[in-house]
């Protein structure tokens, strides 16, 4: 219902929706926010399909990670080197990928479960709450999120697969890989291509 | 919509076991200390680069031919510490610097491209007429009988790295699988609470402070580090089927076991890969995170 409440209230765009936004309270509140939007938009997935799930994800999406942080940290050393436009739009085309990934992976309900399982101090003064995703028949997976406070409130900065795999770090090894061997354009052209795929994805399933 | 369902199948075999099987792990946490810090240039010349990956696998062989019961000291254990490298400047400055990690990343960027072409024209195809012909939980129980088949490797570690608690479940595990499991079909043991555990040779070097030195793509088996690396092959030595079985009965106990494998990590290997935009450097970092997560998560 939060999350409902959330996507009605925010309907900007990424860059201006990182920093403000309305401060959100504890960082479980902000993941288990992030978790009720993303049933719901299961639950409806069909309907909706992966443009209106993009639209209704992206707000709770924005209003829980810290995006800013996120993208200038998955490039890691190459961010100094970058100017002011190459930064914008890696933060961009980042953001726009994050999002596509959610609407394009969070298709179907088959009675996944969300469950936190509490939270607890971690390093720099950021917080780690502990959950699982439990998928019926399925096996458990378990998923951790760090957050960190921005503005009076917390916004996610990394997850963690399987209690352990950082997104962060993923993305990091990736994308800092393409841009020494490739330039930062590369990249950005190869996230907006993963957004084609996500979109493309939806458009040959239905 | 034949999209949807594949992708449902897919999650639910995402599961905590299939996640811990392959790669993924929070390297960039721990690993300042945790690697070699020896820095080689960036751009090493291919011929160079081929050069030394195969001078450091033919080492790895030597090693792991010569060195049969490395036993660790008990006492001089060393544990890297969590380090916050998210937010530490040096790391990254310095250690996202993919040539302390990978210094062959050309080599294995070659490798890899090989193991990805054996993987569709061969593995693929494979997987595909399996996943036709087995139903899946069948499938499931197999991949559990053959995991059952590790438990002698497992308990050898175990006792090498002094848990005797968790070697005494690895053991009940085994016997309760092999019994109550009908062969370890099923997980009998899950029932009652015990955990098989997860402990190689490479682990055993690492608790006793050995580095797990640059990355290497092994052609057919994939990532590993040096330290890994010759860790499986001293396992090897500690696996009971390589003394019962000859070298071609052995194949057809190791090739079921391999493909068992690919077909249990192949989804969330496909999900990771739709969603990346450098497979190699993914599998790569996804791979030395669980390393170095398998070596300090269990901690006593």
């Amino acid at each position: 219902m939060t999350g409902l409440l959330v996507m009605a209230s925010v309907a900007s765009g990424p860059p201006s929706g990182w920093a403000i936004g309305p401060a959100p309270s504890s960082p479980i509140q902000v993941v288990e926010r992030l978790h009720e939007a993303l049933i719901t938009t299961m639950k409806s997935s069909d309907e909706l399909g992966y443009a209106g799930r993009y639209a209704a994800l992206e707000p709770v999406l924005a209003d829980s990670f810290d995006a800013g942080f996120m993208s200038q940290k998955s490039v890691g050393r190459h961010w100094k080197v970058l100017d002011d436009s190459a930064r914008r739009r890696l933060m961009s085309a980042f953001w726009t990928y994050t999002v596509a990934n959610y609407a394009g992976r969070f298709d179907g309900y088959t009675g996944e479960e969300f469950v936190s399982l509490g939270e607890e101090e971690s390093s720099h003064g950021t917080r780690l709450v502990r959950t699982r995703l439990r998928v019926p028949e399925g096996e458990v997976v378990e998923l951790d999120y760090r957050l960190r406070p921005v503005d009076g409130g917390w916004k996610v900065i990394d997850m963690y697969l399987d209690g352990t795999v950082s997104e962060l770090a993923l993305r990091r090894s990736q994308y800092s890989s393409l841009i020494r061997r490739e330039g930062v354009e590369a990249l950005i052209a190869a996230l907006e291509a993963k957004v084609r795929d996500f979109a493309a994805g939806e458009v040959s399933s239905d | 919509m034949a999209e949807h369902a594949k992708r449902r199948s897919s999650a639910q075999e995402v599961g905590r076991h299939s996640l811990t099987q392959l790669p993924l792990h929070l390297y960039p946490a721990l690993p300042n200390r945790d690697h070699a810090r020896i820095r080689f240039p960036q751009d090493m010349p291919l011929t160079t680069s081929i050069l030394s990956w195969f001078v450091t696998v033919a080492l790895l062989l030597l090693v792991g031919a010569h060195a049969s019961s490395a036993a660790p000291a008990g006492s001089s254990l060393e544990y890297a510490e969590f380090d916050d490298s998210l937010f530490d400047e040096e790391f990254e400055l310095d250690a996202d610097n993919d040539a302390d990690v990978d210094p062959f990343e050309r080599t294995n960027r070659l490798l890899f491209g090989f193991n990805q072409g054996v993987d569709t024209f061969f593995w693929r195809p494979l997987t595909s007429v399996y996943r036709t012909a087995v139903p899946r939980p069948v499938r499931r129980g197999l991949f559990r009988a053959l995991e059952n088949l590790r438990a002698p490797v497992v308990l050898v570690n175990q006792l090498l790295q002094g848990r005797t608690r968790d070697a005494g479940e690895t053991l009940g595990s085994f016997v309760l699988n092999s019994t109550a499991g009908i062969g370890g079909l099923f997980d009998a043991a899950e029932e009652v609470g015990w955990d098989p555990g997860d402990e190689d040779f490479g682990q055993t070097l690492a608790r006793a402070g050995v580095k797990p030195g640059p990355y290497i793509v092994v052609p057919l088996f994939g990532p590993n580090t040096v330290r890994d690396g010759v860790g499986s092959l001293i396992d090897i030595a500690f696996d009971p089927a390589t003394y019962l079985l000859g070298p071609i009965q052995g194949l057809f106990i190791s090739a079921p076991k391999g493909f068992a494998k690919k077909d249990h990590t192949a989804d969330s290997l496909d999900e990771l890969e739709r969603s990346s935009v450098d497979f190699y450097a993914v599998l790569r970092s996804a791979y030395l995170q669980n390393r170095a997560a398998q070596v300090n998560d269990d901690t006593p």
